[in-house]
């Protein structure tokens, strides 16, 4: 089949079936859960993440961790990841743009500004302060065997390619573990990056602090990526069947002692696989 | 078979908080019984975060105390090592020394998370007097140094620098002392106030492993202190 028939066909069956008879490629599995210190303190899930399969050969994903000590954080992560995807669909469904192109640049840096927009007119619906709203977001472009992320805050991208894994964006460098420039602060371009355009990726894993602990230790003030965790990670999406079970299992795992252990802190993995 | 039970994780530290107490033993301190509510207080202290699963993993504490010497009295140890010391009031008030020493050991601990690989949080010093320097005073060399440490590395977000005035404190000297963004708290005169200030202390470290934030922020008074107009 195509590829670009394949996308098509994924696109048809995002919402309505999960399940192929067999996983054509690229495909997304999708996870996350509230942390127990949000459970603790009666705190929803602050993390949001969300996809879209944009034209013939291009996946957006995006991920985001609203600050917790803010009150409606929740509602500007997934306000942040909605309307980013929005943002990209348009600006990429029709015209052809190069990910490793300074025309992607300038889409990835307007997606954000759109993103800083949009939470500042919530704000002023909702009559709180912007940021109130504050979270972080991470938005990573697939397309093709390429891959490129626009990244404002901590969460990371890690990519199995051609040549092993590589992390594709670290969180933004912050002396303090709890401390984050959100995408709703005026400096947020001090913690704004957008990485180098990555090629032949076969699967990426995008996700936020609260699973950086259990795979992204950092060694000598440099994060490095820990094998043991992403190359079963990698080889369970590249095996997916059913994409409703893998999410549940996903689902599971990040729930486990043994996540838990490494943070209280609310979870989100992202995992695309790109091409097998 | 679910390859995610093949699932490592990696074995990281959990975050850490360093808390320099900075500490009043001059010999004033023996009137109305107040060295009595600060070694009752640093009992309180521990148990408090002992109680706490987190805070009892995350919180380092050491004691400098100013009493006609400085003195490390405690260096860092975990929650759990931290053994309160009783304080004996004693000499006048070498404040300024204790100041740079406190700063000095936040700055060491520091290189230690970083060569364990541990993260952390923005560390505080938290001093309790109840008078004012005798080795420096305002105008001298010695007291620019020391006071321009404290709002370099307030505004450097390098720590934060909290400090309590317990009566007959010369609160006006202290304000002088303390970083403009954070006046000095005045204990209030009551009883259980300091037992209260040790409780908002625990509470305070325990919400700081807490939650993100973007950017510092004030924790609750819980009524033990004022700070006057």
């Amino acid at each position: 089949m195509p590829v670009g028939e394949q996308y098509q066909l994924r696109k048809e069956l995002d919402v309505t079936s999960t399940q192929l008879s067999s996983m054509s490629t690229p495909y997304v599995i999708c996870a996350a859960v509230t942390g127990p210190s949000h459970i603790k303190r009666g705190l929803p899930c602050q993390d949001a993440f969300a996809h879209r399969f944009i034209g013939n050969n291009i996946v957006a994903i995006a991920v985001a961790d609203g600050l917790g000590s803010m009150p409606l954080a929740d509602v500007g992560a997934k306000l942040a990841v909605d309307s980013s995807l929005e943002f990209l669909a348009q600006a990429l469904q029709t015209d052809p743009v190069s990910l490793e192109s300074e025309l992607m640049t300038t889409v990835f840096t307007n997606c954000i500004l759109s993103v800083r927009t949009r939470l500042q007119e919530e704000s002023i619906a909702l009559e709180c302060p912007v940021n109130h709203l504050a979270t972080t977001l991470l938005i990573t472009v697939i397309q093709n065997d390429q891959a490129r992320v626009a990244h404002v805050g901590d969460g990371a991208v890690v990519a199995e390619t051609d040549n092993g894994l590589l992390i594709l964006s670290t969180p933004a460098p912050s002396e303090y573990v709890n401390v984050v420039t959100p995408i709703t602060s005026d400096t947020w371009q001090e913690d704004f990056s957008i990485s180098e355009c990555l090629s032949c990726v076969n699967a990426l894993a995008v996700f936020t602090d609260g699973c950086q602990p259990a795979c992204l230790p950092k060694v000598q003030g440099e994060y490095q990526v820990f094998e043991g965790f992403f190359k079963p990670i990698f080889a369970f999406a590249k095996d997916v069947t059913d994409l409703t079970i893998a999410e549940e299992d996903l689902d599971s795992f990040l729930s486990s002692a043994k996540m838990t252990a490494t943070s209280d802190d609310d979870k989100t993995l992202v995992l695309a696989v790109v091409r097998k | 078979m679910n390859r995610l039970e093949d699932v490592m994780v990696a074995n990281p530290q959990h975050p850490h908080v360093a808390l320099v107490l900075l500490l009043d033993n001059s010999y004033s301190m023996v009137d109305n019984r107040k060295i009595e509510g600060l070694n009752k207080g640093l009992q309180v202290l521990k148990q408090d975060l002992l109680n706490d699963e987190l805070a009892s993993k995350r919180v380092d504490i050491a004691v400098v105390t100013f009493g006609g010497v400085v003195k490390l009295t405690h260096p860092f140890s975990s929650v759990e090592g931290f053994d309160p010391p009783t304080l004996i009031p004693e000499g006048n008030t070498p404040m300024g020394e204790a100041i740079s020493m406190a700063i000095d050991l936040i700055e060491e601990r520091k290189k230690a998370y970083n060569n364990e690989g541990t993260s952390y949080y923005r560390p505080w010093i938290f001093m309790i007097t109840d008078g004012e320097p005798t080795d420096m005073s305002p105008g001298t060399p010695e007291w620019e140094t020391v006071t321009q440490k404290i709002r370099t590395g307030e505004e450097n977000k390098k720590f934060s620098f909290w400090a309590v005035a317990v009566e007959p404190a010369n609160y006006y000297a202290l304000k002088m002392i303390a970083p403009p963004n954070r006046p000095p708290m005045k204990l209030n005169n009551e009883p259980g106030a300091w037992k209260a200030m040790f409780e908002w202390l625990s509470s305070s470290h325990r919400k700081v492993s807490g939650s993100k934030v973007g950017e510092q922020i004030a924790t609750d008074n819980a009524g033990w202190g004022t700070i006057p107009t």
